[in-house]
């Protein structure tokens, strides 16, 4: 299989992932966002995954200077949405893989270069024309050499 | 009120969705090399490890091609338990210009699916694009109450 032709790499740093684990399906996750919304925080990534027990998981990321009000707000809300846990990780980067024309190497092929070099990723979603994926900030820049050496970047 | 301009609502209502919870990356890797071999298109795709560092992962894939991503799952070293297909699955999405520094716009979103009833079986939200998995039953109802919540141009949906 030959390198497959992407345009480019995007980073965002500097970003605070809260996983919102096991929230019953019948808890109105759309609180979590109001509540951050009301509060002007503004919410780079989403995960939403229902899982096969009846409960879904909430992964978000927030700009690290919204850390605070963020973490705030959603221990506020564990007890309404009766989330089992919520999970704070810091200094998370997201490189997101452009674009990625829905192919399913171009998943295959992060996953694979990045885990090959003991990149660790915490998640990733697609959106209209990329793939993004989250991982440990201090990761990034071998993250992007490596698929950079991995992607035939046009 | 005046409503928020976005570029489009984009829509699809013949989706089945594959949930799998596995506990190696490696698996993954192996699955997508095999769905990329026989030109199956990912058409949403999200997953994160939850705090058991557990993998949990949704794709959804056209429904002309599951017959096909089946044969290519059973061959897997995968528990039944760990793998399942719904059929009738749609997705509805909007992309817009401000997702990266405009709060609220997931919020408006969310309130405007699930105020018609709507389940949102899954969220992926990055750079430019929200998407929402939701039953294929529910995708023209919820383009048209995405039609009235967000400012598209003309011509488009």
């Amino acid at each position: 299989m030959g390198a497959e032709i992407i345009s480019g790499i995007l980073q965002r740093l500097d970003l605070s992932a809260f996983m919102i684990s096991s929230v019953p399906e019948t808890a109105d996750t759309g609180q979590i966002f109001r509540h951050l919304a009301q509060n002007k925080i503004n919410i780079e990534f989403i995960n939403q995954l229902s899982l096969k027990n009846g409960y879904s998981n909430v992964l978000l990321c927030v700009d690290e200077s919204n850390r605070y009000s963020a973490s705030t707000e959603l221990e506020k809300l564990k007890s309404i949405i009766h989330a089992r846990e919520i999970v704070q990780l810091q200094k998370v980067g997201m490189l997101s893989i452009f674009p990625h024309k829905e192919q399913a190497f171009v998943i295959s092929i992060i996953i694979r270069s990045l885990t090959a070099e003991g990149i660790s990723v915490l998640a990733m979603g697609n959106s209209l024309s990329s793939v993004s994926c989250l991982i440990d900030e201090e990761k990034i820049p071998d993250a992007i050499q490596c698929l950079s050496n991995e992607f035939n970047l046009s | 009120m005046k409503r928020l301009k976005i570029y489009d609502i984009l829509y699809n209502e013949n989706l089945c969705r594959i949930k799998l919870t596995i506990k190696s990356s490696s698996f993954l890797v192996a699955l997508f090399d095999k769905l990329g071999k026989v030109d199956i298109k990912v058409k949403f795709f999200a997953f994160h490890q939850d705090v058991n560092e557990i993998l949990q992962i949704t794709f959804c894939i056209e429904k002309s091609e599951l017959k096909t991503a089946q044969k290519i799952l059973t061959e897997m070293p995968l528990k039944e338990k760990d793998i399942q297909i719904d059929p009738k699955i749609g997705m509805v999405a909007i992309y817009g210009p401000h997702f990266a520094e405009k709060p609220g716009i997931i919020d408006m979103m969310h309130r405007a699916v699930s105020s018609q009833g709507i389940n949102i079986l899954a969220i992926s939200t990055t750079v430019s694009t929200s998407f929402f998995i939701i039953h294929s039953s529910d995708v023209v109802r919820a383009v048209n109450c995405l039609n009235e919540t967000f400012e598209i141009p003309r011509g488009k949906v």
